[in-house]
């Protein structure tokens, strides 16, 4: 039932303020949505032989997943979406599974703080900065269930890990064509 | 079948199931619901065939829960009222069609480790007709609801279907803005003002940049974001006189999501707390609610999943389930009984308090893991979790909300905001490792699940509010939690100016 005019002006200036306060969250978001993106992502296509080699790698250290499905996932998933979402939506190691970096899969969820990947960097094998601006680290032997297993990290602008690849078998050149 | 076939169908049957069983719901309504009911209704009957060990097939699955809707459609609607629905189908359908064909197109698909294994079990579950298959680690910390899409035909060439998502996550935010317009509508304001509110609110959601990337997440927590709010509004809005049907909405949704994640069964009780309470919800419905969430606990995880606690699955898995399961068949009948119904009705406060008790007890068990949850929750509100501006709005226009608001009954909503934080901490500590700064993190995804549940909350008690109302506020909330009597609200509700009066439905206990 439609309220009175009176009543209905009375309760404007709530409806104004919930639409400011939107409209400045709205900002507030795409101010970060608009931000320079944080990694671009142009890298080559999984090999075959990678693909081989991470298979032969998945099976033996994890029975029971069917990760051939893996495989097969990211033949479909392509890095071209990613344009899109540059600057915001875009997961770093997202991108890198995505791009076919040869990610093996347990390792994407382990955010470090900054005193655990500093304890990690001081063990690393390489370290450098990729061409597209980020600052990655190789760890060997970070894994302690996985002894001769490597780890790719990567280091955000707040100097903490925002994600990680694990490279498990060496000898893929995950720099190649980047 | 084509992908964007199947979606279609289930866009059909879940407009059916909503056209059906909520009167008022009209035809755009069941259109714009169609696919998140559709879903859970084909995620339920797979979680039944799973449990009754009937070899599972998608199109036979689908089947089953196409003819059992269509036939409570004639019976409730008749065959005519289905044929005049008839137009509205084939459009919302055609939506679906070119909806899905679209995001095939864009494919703008997102993936993480969580991903592949709802995506094996999929796999298991569409190739072996059953979930001998699965591993205990398939199931341990994930459940049935995120990989159940992914069984449909449309999937047999790419193992998962790119439209599924974006387009749930769109009827989703649909539903949202078709909510938040009926009640403004109807609480008077005029046209300009409600489209200026819903644009605004629907802009700050797709601006939200956690909830763009669920939309393309091969995940859950957009299902559970869609069917919390869905389960929430609807217990809301049966209890202020609309349909029985929307009782019907609650208990799928509240069963979709017993089976949506481990902890799916406590958040679907926790939601279900102020509905099984109120005495403005008649007692055979409460009851249904609570059956329907009682049973799909004991179905899936006491009778389907129990036999793998030899195999490695986790029993605090079953225990949760059984736990959830026997609080909201207490809290239904503890409400049917006059001795115990002084006590029911400050249920959410109760659980409330118990919460935070328990959460101070497990704080108080392992100080250091309490306080890195703490310092990586609140640091991934405010910028590291990647939800920029969006937990830094939220809370502000919460407190703005229950100041000005006259909801009436609004522990249905704020019982369920104020509850979750708590919840959240809780089983970060529960599980002993607390949660960790970072996007991908399991408490940072989950704040998705309760956020469509709080803009709605904001839109629609401003809605209910008036420019006096932060003069006001403390003597006109006479409906928060624990005061669920009936007819003591002095807000005005158009809901009962309509209906006359509170019906014969809403005695107490009746």
């Amino acid at each position: 039932m439609p309220r009175p005019r009176a009543e209905a002006s009375r309760r404007t200036p709530l409806g104004g303020v919930l639409v400011v306060t939107f409209v400045a969250g709205t900002a507030l978001n795409l101010s970060g949505l608009l931000a320079p993106s944080e990694v671009s992502v142009a890298f080559r296509p999984l090999r075959s032989q990678d693909s081989a080699r991470l298979l032969e790698l998945e099976r033996g250290t994890t029975a029971g997943l069917r990760f051939d499905f893996y495989l097969h996932l990211r033949e479909h998933v392509q890095a071209s979406s990613l344009t899109i979402f540059r600057g915001g939506f875009v997961d770093p190691a997202n991108a890198l599974g995505l791009a076919g970096i040869p990610v093996v899969i347990e390792g994407y969820e382990a955010d470090l703080r900054p005193d655990q990947a500093a304890a990690l960097a001081e063990r690393s094998v390489v370290s450098g900065t990729h061409r597209s601006g980020w600052e990655y680290f190789i760890v060997a032997d970070a894994d302690e269930r996985e002894p001769g297993s490597y780890r790719l990290m990567r280091l955000d602008r707040q100097a903490y890990v925002a994600s990680e690849a694990r490279l498990a078998a060496m000898g893929v050149d995950w720099r190649g064509g980047s | 079948m084509s992908e964007a076939l199947f979606v279609a169908m289930l866009q059909v049957v879940g407009a059916v199931f909503a056209a059906a069983v909520v009167r008022d719901v009209g035809r755009l309504g069941a259109a714009i619901m169609g696919l998140p009911l559709g879903m859970a209704l084909y995620g339920l009957a797979t979680a039944a065939l799973l449990t009754m060990r009937i070899p599972f097939h998608s199109l036979g699955a689908l089947a089953v829960v196409g003819v059992l809707t269509v036939a409570w459609g004639i019976a409730a609607v008749g065959g005519r009222g289905l044929r005049r629905f008839a137009p509205t189908l084939g459009v919302a359908a055609a939506v679906a069609v070119a909806g899905s064909a679209l995001f095939q197109v864009l494919h703008l698909t997102r993936v993480t480790a969580d991903s592949f294994r709802y995506l094996a079990l999929a796999g298991i579950i569409s190739e072996t007709g059953e979930l001998a298959a699965a591993t205990p680690g398939l199931l341990r910390t994930r459940s049935l609801l995120a990989a159940v899409p992914h069984t449909g035909p449309g999937a047999s060439d790419t193992l998962y279907l790119a439209s599924i998502m974006p387009l749930l996550g769109l009827a989703g935010l649909a539903t949202f803005t078709w909510l938040a317009w009926r009640t403004l509508r109807e609480r008077g304001w005029s046209s300009t003002v409600v489209i200026l509110v819903v644009a605004s609110a629907g802009a700050f959601l797709l601006s939200t940049d956690r909830l763009v990337f669920n939309l393309f997440y091969l995940n859950v927590h957009l299902l559970i974001g869609v069917y919390a709010m869905l389960m929430v509004a609807a217990l809301w809005l049966r209890s202020q006189g609309h349909p029985p049907g929307w009782t019907a909405v609650a208990a799928v949704t509240a069963a979709a999501l017993v089976v949506s994640r481990p902890e799916g069964p406590l958040l679907a009780a926790l939601l279900a707390v102020p509905g099984l309470t109120s005495l403005r919800i008649p007692l055979r419905e409460r009851w249904a609610v609570a059956l329907a969430i009682a049973a799909t606990c004991v179905g899936w995880y006491a009778i389907r999943l129990a036999p793998l606690l030899d195999d490695g699955l986790r029993e605090d898995l079953v225990l949760g389930a059984l736990v959830a399961a026997t609080g909201v068949v207490g809290l239904a009948a503890a409400s049917s009984w006059s001795a115990t119904r002084r006590v029911t009705a400050h249920a959410p406060l109760l659980v409330f308090l118990a919460l935070v008790v328990l959460l101070g007890v497990l704080a108080a068990n392992d100080p250091a893991i309490a306080e890195t949850a703490v310092r990586a929750s609140w640091e991934n509100v405010t910028g590291r979790g990647l939800w920029r501006g969006t937990w830094l709005i939220v809370p502000v226009l919460f407190l703005l909300a229950l100041a000005v608001s006259r909801l009436p009954a609004p522990q249905f909503w704020t019982f369920p905001i104020l509850a979750f934080p708590v919840f959240l901490l809780a089983l970060g500590l529960l599980r002993g490792t607390g949660y960790r700064v970072g996007p991908g993190d399991s408490g940072n995804r989950m704040l998705a699940h309760i956020l469509l549940v709080s803009v709605l909350f904001i839109v629609m008690s401003v809605g209910w509010g008036d420019g006096r109302g932060l003069l006001r506020s403390r003597s006109r909330r006479i409906d928060a939690p624990g005061h669920a009597a009936v007819g003591r609200t002095t807000a005005r509700n158009s809901y009962e100016e309509r209906c006359g009066t509170v019906g014969p439905d809403f005695r107490p206990g009746g």
